[in-house]
């Protein structure tokens, strides 16, 4: 527990952090498990020095919260190196992203033609089972053939998802919009 | 049984009294229970009473309506006042512990529940319904459902990083940013979306208003606030269908909330950083009794 609140006080003293930053990164890391109005009371205690009512738990918290802090300006320089001196493995870099890239694009579309196919057989059993019920019902005059249009399917698509509709749409919920049905006159 | 005979009789003359047609069936149950009249109860009957309510203030009203009842009969039937008495000290034993311990949020169940009522709209990805989240997080923060209910926008300044609300006498300081930026974001929100029963939301547009919650616009009703936050907070935990383990969610209203938060302090780890002074402040308590009580459960709450 000493070695840690050692280490706590080494990184808020190396910190680059301004102090309200370093103040409010506290309170706002002790917030996660206690009330702010605590917080704000052992934000006080820490910055004096004073550790006798911190928690373990809280102390490895604050040690996470501040160290990336260092760590990441090492990253940093690191990067920095590779860039000035290797021109050429950047130019390999690009190449090897765009490749990814096409690769990215070649499943998005195999995913796309996938989805098309599937709504395409729905389609189609679809037709089909109204084919049946058609024969089933020996359409004659008395039936009307109503026809959808697009913009109707689109007002029934936005009232569903915007939650205006208050029926359930079986046609909606099964994904299949038929553009043609028949009608009892 | 003479506690029949006036139950109607003494509704309609108390209608001042809150929950007072539950307490009068409580205390023919606990005749029948025990097969003593009102008038002839000892402290055995008494006890049976009065246990089960979660705080003392609550042990206290509840004996206070059962001699009003008791002298109301006596005045009826021309009998002597029937003086009953028991001991003040004890208003803890009569306290529904475990009842009361369901009730009472930690700060770990309090962030749960909160995190539950985070919602978005999908289209846009903004905060809706942030009403709700304001009127659970005040709660916590130490304001009254009469205060809740009455605070207007006016009321509240925003100074930096605080937000500073005028109760009437009473001034609060919210230092808590998601708080804040939830009570900015409520300020804003002009709609509220509702879940009915066949999966669909319903949008219900908020009535113009000055209060910061703000009731939704239906009914004949003109009234610029809502009616009884404690009704308007059990809807929310329903239609959220909020759950959090080790609490009774059922029964969870919003004086559970402040209280939780008061225990909270008054947990001996906390002893320290909280004196009764502060907590009395911040809860706006004319007199530390009823902190000495909760201390009590505190210790059973977060034992060290």
């Amino acid at each position: 527990m000493q070695e840690k609140i050692k280490l706590l006080t080494n990184l808020l003293t190396t910190s680059t952090l301004q102090k309200n930053q370093i103040m409010n990164k506290i309170v706002q890391t002790i917030q996660r498990t206690e009330d702010i109005s605590k917080a704000k009371v052992l934000k006080e205690r820490i910055m004096n020095g004073n550790f006798s009512r911190i928690t373990e738990g809280t102390i490895d918290d604050l040690i996470k919260a501040f160290s990336p802090v260092v760590e990441s300006k090492v990253f940093e320089k690191q990067e920095r190196v590779i860039k000035i001196n290797t021109n050429q493995e950047m130019n390999s870099n690009k190449d090897l992203n765009m490749e990814f890239r096409i690769k990215e694009l070649e499943e998005l579309l195999a995913e796309s033609e996938s989805k098309a196919k599937e709504e395409l057989e729905k389609r189609l059993q679809a037709e089909s089972l109204m084919l049946d019920l058609m024969c089933k019902l020996n359409i004659n005059d008395r039936f009307e053939l109503v026809t959808v249009t697009e913009e109707e399917i689109q007002k029934k698509y936005t009232d569903f998802l915007i939650g205006d509709s208050i029926q359930v749409d079986l046609s909606l919920l099964n994904k299949i919009i038929l553009k043609e049905y028949y009608k009892i006159k | 049984m003479l506690t029949n005979k006036y139950y109607e009789n003494f509704i309609t003359a108390n209608e001042g009294i809150v929950n007072r047609r539950q307490l009068l069936k409580d205390i023919i149950e606990t005749e029948e229970k025990t097969g003593v009249e009102l008038l002839d109860w000892e402290e055995v009957q008494l006890s049976i009473f009065l246990q089960g309510s979660v705080s003392t203030a609550g042990v206290s009203k509840n004996f206070v309506v059962l001699k009003k009842f008791a002298d109301f009969i006596c005045k009826q039937e021309n009998l002597p006042k029937r003086v009953y008495t028991f001991e003040q000290e004890s208003l803890l034993d009569y306290v529904d512990k475990d009842s009361l311990k369901a009730r009472t949020l930690s700060y770990a169940q309090y962030i749960d529940i909160k995190n539950q009522f985070n919602m978005e709209d999908l289209k846009t990805g903004e905060r809706i319904n942030t009403r709700n989240s304001v009127i659970f997080e005040l709660a916590w923060t130490g304001l009254t459902n009469e205060e809740i209910t009455n605070l207007k926008e006016e009321d509240i300044e925003f100074i930096g990083d605080i937000a500073i609300l005028t109760l009437g006498e009473r001034i609060v300081r919210l230092e808590d940013t998601e708080i804040i930026e939830n009570v900015k974001l409520c300020m804003k929100e002009t709609y509220y979306m509702v879940l009915n029963k066949t999966g669909f939301y319903n949008k219900y547009n908020y009535r113009d208003s000055e209060y910061l919650i703000k009731p939704a616009n239906v009914g004949r009703s003109k009234d610029g606030n809502i009616k009884s936050m404690s009704i308007a907070f059990s809807n929310i935990l329903r239609n959220y269908d909020v759950k959090c383990e080790g609490v009774n969610i059922e029964e969870l209203c919003l004086n559970d909330i402040r209280r939780s938060k008061m225990i909270y302090m008054l947990a001996p780890e906390n002893e320290e950083m909280f004196d009764m002074d502060t907590i009395m402040g911040i809860f706006n308590l004319r007199s530390a009794s009823s902190l000495l009580w909760l201390k009590e459960i505190a210790k059973e709450i977060y034992p060290v």
